[in-house]
């Protein structure tokens, strides 16, 4: 287990104790992933977190990387959603890199929403979880709120609305919920949706907390501002219900990075953001750039540093909002990258 | 099989990963490596989806084998 996951997600930061930690995951899968011991040899040990080296999340589309040892005891695999080519990323989960990212995931957002238990509602389809062994991302994103619910629904069966008996009976139970949903699922089914009048008149009285991720391409036609977006979920919501959106890849699976009213991404303690020139791939400080995003979590594959196709800046750290440590802002995508419908801030 | 008894069946198959002839209406959740805790989470979501019954969380956690979620499920009244 990672000793800095020990530490306040938001407090100082120790990237000595980082760089520490990413160079032996580092060594570790040179060891058990022969492919990955390829594609970095000649590289030497890192001496700063910019010279983890990292793979492109493309190559997890291309190729299964895995790590194998005697410690690591693989389960699942977690599948991105389809891209234009129509190639999904494919990253193994394992025992305790499965225990050590719910860690990571309930730490991150307790400090945004809260850390009482309450009721989840899903708007997923309750079949996504049946995939012959394959985890679709976003149920996975779905899944990493479960250590933060008392109860778990999935409400939104294919091509139908959603299941308001299911949500009215969790209503019924609690006065504080969860709602997950990916920010064009939740818009469509939920934001955009008629609401039963009995349903309305529970989330009146209900302490809402929507949880959001992934891209707003699909709210782009006609265009959907954030601000709208989130006085359409609030609308008729109880008092102390909020709005969250969350950064997160697959192929950082258990990091999230979330939105906070300064309008900053914030990086916990056991994760670093690098911004990286999108043609020479050096270091930028104070400018946009490609982002390589790094934790010490992974154990089943290398995909503790990855070089993604999303571009954003890096902020001075201390925000407005109180919190301390590394944020940045997302900007966008890379030129001519695929769409895969998250990442575009 | 009765009808009830072919949708557990074809549920517990899906989620724990099972091959043909494999599942056995005596299956405890130590037989299946696959039964873990995201298998958990499936039974009970999958539960709902085609019995329309929703388990709370201690039910679907204390569930050791497909005995003891068939008692749950003849306690609403569904009969296998």
């Amino acid at each position: 287990m990672s000793p800095l996951l020990d530490r306040p997600p938001f407090g100082p930061r120790d990237d000595e104790a980082l760089r520490r930690e990413m160079a032996a995951l580092t060594h570790f899968h040179r060891r058990a992933c022969p492919p990955y011991a390829e594609l970095t040899k000649g590289l030497g040990k890192p001496r700063r977190l910019e010279d983890v080296p990292f793979v492109h999340v493309g190559l997890f589309k291309q190729m299964e990387l895995r790590s194998e040892h005697a410690s690591v005891r693989h389960q699942r695999v977690l599948k991105s959603s389809a891209t234009t080519s129509g190639t999904s990323s494919r990253i193994p989960l394992d025992d305790e890199s499965s225990r050590r990212q719910a860690r990571s995931v309930v730490a991150i957002l307790s400090d945004f929403i809260g850390a009482e238990p309450r009721p989840l509602l899903v708007l997923d389809d309750p079949r996504s979880l049946r995939d012959g062994g394959e985890l679709p991302a976003r149920v996975a994103a779905a899944l990493s709120l479960k250590a933060m619910a008392s109860d778990l629904r999935f409400v939104l069966p294919p091509a139908r609305p959603v299941r308001w008996d299911a949500v009215k009976a969790a209503l019924e139970k609690s006065g504080d919920v969860l709602v997950y949903g990916l920010t064009g699922i939740l818009w469509a089914g939920w934001a955009a949706a008629a609401i039963p009048a009995d349903v309305r008149g529970r989330l009146a009285k209900a302490r809402v907390t929507f949880v959001h991720s992934g891209g707003w391409k699909t709210l782009e036609a006609p265009p959907v501002t954030r601000a709208a977006f989130e006085a359409a979920l609030l609308a008729g919501t109880g008092k102390g219900s909020q709005v969250l959106d969350y950064y997160g890849l697959v192929e950082q699976v258990g990091i999230v990075y979330p939105l906070c009213r300064a309008d900053a991404r914030h990086v916990p303690v056991w994760a670093d953001v690098i911004v990286r020139d999108p043609l020479t791939l050096e270091p930028r400080r104070g400018q946009e750039g490609q982002l390589q995003l790094m934790n010490p979590l992974p154990l089943g594959a290398p995909y503790h540093s990855v070089l993604t196709e999303d571009v954003g800046v890096r902020l001075p750290d201390g925000c407005p909002c109180g919190r301390a440590g590394r944020r940045f802002q997302l900007r966008g995508r890379i030129p001519q990258a695929e769409i895969r419908g998250c990442a575009n801030g | 099989m009765n009808e009830n008894r072919e949708k557990l069946r074809s549920l517990l198959t899906d989620v724990l990963l099972l091959g043909d002839g494999e599942f056995r209406f005596d299956l405890k959740r130590t037989d299946v490596d696959a039964w873990d805790s995201l298998a958990v989470v499936s039974i009970a979501v999958g539960v709902e989806e085609t019995f329309q019954y929703h388990m709370s969380a201690e039910e679907a956690a204390a569930v050791q084998g497909v005995a003891d979620l068939m008692k749950i499920l003849e306690g609403q009244a569904i009969r296998f």
